[in-house]
């Protein structure tokens, strides 16, 4: 069961073509890695995916439903959620208020007005804290964050309200091995019931964690499939190169 | 909890100032504070905007100006004040529906862009279209049914009552979920939206919120002065209010109704003299320098670099 597809999806600023006719297929569940050099479009078709860009043509479907048109804030709403390659958070809220402002999405306005609900929405924020090992910064500033603490923080967001399709943008970057390791088991263990996009630099890493790999290049779709069979693709092996000495 | 604590003293503290006042204040000076409590209470509406959405209305004097005009226009042809307040109402609404529309469709300097050529362009229909507005004369309102009817401590009642109310719906909507969604947006929109929050419409949502508060302030304004003018809804006023709100401190609505006040007598207190302006501008660079987020955070600013002093 594929829970997105794009179609001939291309995305041009000016006469530059940063996205070109990608199909891509995602399963409802598993890691689906999105590798290629430096400026392949990954972080662009990502934003196309979100909604976070309007596709310049192609055509986005997410579980059956045409979704091209459907504005960011639409997108998140019926299950698309995502992270950034630089981790902004809400400067000046704490990471309670962050989560409470994740979780509240759903409810009414009125509801955000009534101490009943305001109650409920504080007290489950701090549970999924807890959940996620965020509950003794849960007074602190977003802001003030460590970097690793922040992608774990931005994950947590993303996943509060029970998304299907989560885009992570380079997650490990920045991050110490052992950071690394604690995430990779994480996204990991969310793949079992969610489908995951994962942009990622690190070969090694992409390889053992990934079901499927999508190598891209100059915006296109260079080779698709089984790690194994990615990595056997000669093709595919000329861009790693590259990209292993671009990194 | 101290800082809850010590929250609600300061809210008794002013209830009890303000109950006190027309007790002791002679009239003159009275009727200063009820005109500097209209003035604080369209500080409030700002900062709502400006302070807790990041939204800069660079105009918002038309929704205090569009209203006040409203209620003259109606009173001077001899309709009752009920009329009159109906009217006012249904222009305030109008004048937020139609500029917040306007402004929020676009993003960031869209807002700023919007709001400040309304703010010129009604002034301008306000100065020039002499039969409705009194043009270059202004608009005088007869005193039978409005507050300058009534007495000095009546009036400064219903003001003070008004603003108070005001005042408290403010700080409940700041302090629930949908207040903490507003700062959201402000401080990162575009992930706002990526959580889920069509932020377009709660931004047009608070403008309108606060269009009205700022034309209660504009109606109370009408019925004590009674003397409208074009600079009422010109660009003057609206950026004189957009200092009143970042001298308090942007969001903390008590700072930006201190600013108002404040601003207002130290410029009536120097305009004696001639370089008044010179003085004001010291103000600022004091403020600027010594307290960039606002005097209402001048004390917390001064403790921390105390403790900081003490502790090293
Ligand atoms: N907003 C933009 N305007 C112009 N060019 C852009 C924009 N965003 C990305 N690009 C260009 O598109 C190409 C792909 O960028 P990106 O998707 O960020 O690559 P990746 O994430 O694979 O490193 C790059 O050459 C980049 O310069
Ligand atoms: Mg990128």
């Amino acid at each position: 069961m594929h829970i997105l597809k794009t179609v001939g999806v291309s995305r041009s600023f000016g006469k530059f073509t940063a996205v070109n006719a990608v199909d891509l297929h995602i399963l409802a569940t598993g890691i689906h890695a999105l590798i290629g050099p430096n400026g392949a479009g990954k972080s662009t078709l990502l934003n196309l995916l979100a909604g976070t860009l309007p596709v310049s043509s192609g055509c986005i479907y997410y579980e059956g439903r045409d979704v091209t048109r459907l504005p960011i804030h639409a997108r998140a709403r019926i299950g698309i959620s995502r992270s950034y390659q630089v981790v902004t958070l809400f400067a000046g809220l704490t990471c309670r208020e962050a989560m409470q402002l994740a979780l509240q999405r759903d409810l009414s306005v009125a509801a955000w007005l009534s101490p009943g609900p305001m109650r409920k929405v504080r007290e489950d924020a701090d549970e999924l804290l807890k959940a996620v090992d965020l509950f003794d910064v849960a007074e602190v500033d977003t802001a003030e964050l460590s970097h690793g603490l922040q992608k774990h923080l931005e994950i947590a967001l993303a996943l509060a309200n029970s998304s299907r399709l989560l885009l992570l943008d380079e997650p490990m970057a920045g991050m110490s091995i052992s950071e690394r390791v604690v995430l990779a088991n994480r996204v990991r263990a969310l793949a079992k019931d969610r489908a995951i996009v994962l942009v990622e630099h690190d070969i090694d890493m992409v390889m053992s964690l990934a079901d499927t790999v999508t190598v891209l290049h100059n915006g296109a779709v260079i080779a698709s499939g089984d790690p194994a069979d990615v990595r056997a693709d000669s093709m595919a092996q000329s861009v790693y190169l590259q990209a292993g000495k671009a990194c | 909890m101290v800082n809850a604590l010590s929250k609600s003293w300061s809210l008794a503290i002013s209830a009890v100032f303000l109950s006190v006042l027309p007790l002791v204040l002679p009239d003159y000076y009275l009727y200063l504070a009820t005109e500097l409590l209209i003035w604080a209470l369209f500080a409030l509406s700002l900062d709502l905007l400006l302070g807790y959405t990041g939204l800069p209305s660079f105009g918002h004097a038309i929704f205090f100006g569009i209203p006040a005009y409203a209620v003259g226009i109606i009173l001077t042809a001899g309709y009752p004040l009920i009329v009159a307040l109906l009217v006012a109402v249904v222009a305030a609404s109008l004048t937020g529906l139609i500029l917040g529309y306007l402004a929020t469709r676009t993003g960031g300097i869209g807002y700023i862009i919007v709001t400040l050529l309304a703010s010129f362009a009604v002034f301008l229909i306000a100065f020039s279209w002499t039969n409705l507005t009194g043009g270059e004369n202004g608009l005088y309102i007869s005193r039978a049914g409005t507050l300058a009817a009534l007495s000095t401590q009546a009036a400064y009642a219903i003001v003070a009552v008004s603003t108070a109310l005001i005042f408290l719906g403010a700080r409940w909507l700041v302090r629930s979920n949908y207040g903490l969604l507003l700062v959201g947006i402000k401080t990162n929109e575009t992930r706002a939206q990526a959580m889920g929050y069509n932020t377009q419409l709660y931004k047009f949502q608070i403008t309108i919120v606060s269009a009205m508060i700022a034309g209660v302030a504009g109606v109370l304004y009408a019925l004590l002065a009674r003397s409208l003018s074009a600079e009422l809804v010109g660009p003057e006023l609206s950026t004189e209010a957009v200092i009143w709100v970042l001298l308090g401190g942007t969001q903390t609505l008590l700072g930006p109704m201190l600013g108002a006040a404040l601003f207002i007598l130290i410029k009536q207190a120097l305009n004696t003299i001639r370089a008044y302006p010179i003085f004001l501008g010291l103000l600022f660079i004091v403020v600027v320098v010594w307290a960039p987020s606002g005097l209402l955070k001048l004390p917390k600013g001064l403790w921390k670099s105390f403790r900081r002093r003490n502790t090293r």
